[in-house]
């Protein structure tokens, strides 16, 4: 008689690997225990529901079809992240053929507002909640162009370099240093005018 | 500020430099308080963001989300298992191809009859020469008659005495 596998005390390596056996009850674990990281990260690339549930729920497809091209390089959650990172790439690339060209990509060319921009810094001592500094700072990534977000996700929360950015967004590491450049700048004009805004 | 400089102090808060030209960053960031301003801002910009992600949650239960996973993947592996295999997918597409051309190439000898530009001596007779034709036809411009002559070949009837079939005249 087979005994039954305690999936919950498991961890991502055994879930993982009995997964690429073929083991759907295994894989549904990893999706139950993932599930809210990979949808935020679609979320947080797409600001919008609807598109970051849809592409959530294809990367788990497709991690499904691709677990036996995984070999334990990075850990499962990192391998999810960078496959839900690509499915929404390829959908903002899709999106942004639709556009007709954007005053974003003009501004960029040019440098846009930013290039202009005084130097401000944010308030180190200024004392947040930490939920409230984290509302305030999903607010000013929404205000992003979608190419500035992006850059700036893949570098300050996934920690990827300059090259492995460009790779991902099919662009020169020039254009990647210039779009990190201009997006930290208007991130810091942002928070500063939140804080501007509260003081009123 | 030059955008090469904004850029080079960028790659220094990085780690994208090289050890030389890392130095050289650090002492203009030294000697510069413009550029030092920069560099302060995007270091505490940068920090800011750091392990300051927003928490969200999907909003769809486990089983709910599980559901959906579920029904694409098996939609997907049927998919796969029912496609067909790789030289009836050959066939289809080069035969396909073929009998394309050969549809237009009938409607081209079609329309050339439709518009007369083929002569109707060619027409006289239309016969199948097949032993296990089923039918026959004849077509007379003069008389401007088709007859089609229907057998049946699986009677024994039809193989020695070939049945009067069925006349047709339009």
């Amino acid at each position: 008689m087979a005994s039954k596998k305690d999936y919950p005390s498991m961890d991502d390596v055994g879930l993982f690997k009995a997964a690429q056996r073929g083991d759907m009850q295994a894989f549904e674990e990893l999706v139950a225990r993932h599930r809210d990281k990979i949808y935020a990260r679609a979320f947080s690339m797409m600001r919008n529901e609807e598109d970051a549930i849809d592409l959530s729920q294809e990367a788990w497809v497709k991690a499904w079809q691709r677990l036996k091209q995984f070999q334990g390089e990075s850990s499962f959650l990192t391998w999810m992240t960078r496959i839900v990172i690509n499915l929404c790439l390829d959908q903002l690339r899709k999106q942004k053929r639709q556009r007709s060209e954007s005053i974003e990509e003009m501004e960029e060319e040019s440098g846009g507002v930013e290039r202009q921009m005084p130097v401000v810094t944010p308030n180190p001592t200024e004392k947040l909640e930490r939920t409230e500094l984290r509302a305030r700072i999903d607010r000013a990534l929404g205000q992003l162009s979608y190419e500035h977000r992006t850059v700036l996700i893949l570098h300050e929360f996934e920690e990827l370099e300059y090259k492995e950015i460009a790779k991902r967004m099919q662009c020169s590491i020039g254009t990647v240093m210039s779009r990190l450049f201009y997006a930290r700048r208007k991130m810091a004009v942002l928070m500063a005018s939140y804080r501007k805004e509260e003081l009123r | 500020m030059k955008e090469e400089l904004q850029l080079d102090l960028q790659a220094y808060l990085d780690g994208e430099l090289s050890s030389k030209d890392a130095r050289e960053v650090a002492a203009r960031i030294e000697i510069d308080p413009e550029a030092r301003a920069l560099h302060t801002q995007m270091q505490q910009t940068s920090a800011l963001l750091k392990g300051n992600e927003v928490d969200r949650r999907l909003p769809q239960t486990r089983e709910f989300f599980w559901s959906q996973i579920e029904r694409q993947i098996s939609r997907e592996e049927q998919r796969g298992t029912t496609s067909a295999p790789w030289w009836l997918e050959f066939l289809r597409r080069h035969v396909g191809a073929v009998s394309g051309v050969g549809v237009a190439a009938a409607l081209v000898i079609l329309g050339a009859v439709q518009l007369n530009l083929v002569s109707s001596d060619l027409l006289e007779e239309i016969d199948n020469p097949l032993d296990e034709t089923t039918s026959f036809s004849f077509r007379s411009e003069s008389q401007k008659m088709t007859v089609v002559w229907i057998a049946n070949p699986s009677s024994k009837k039809a193989e020695d005495e070939p049945d009067p079939g069925e006349e047709i005249v339009q």
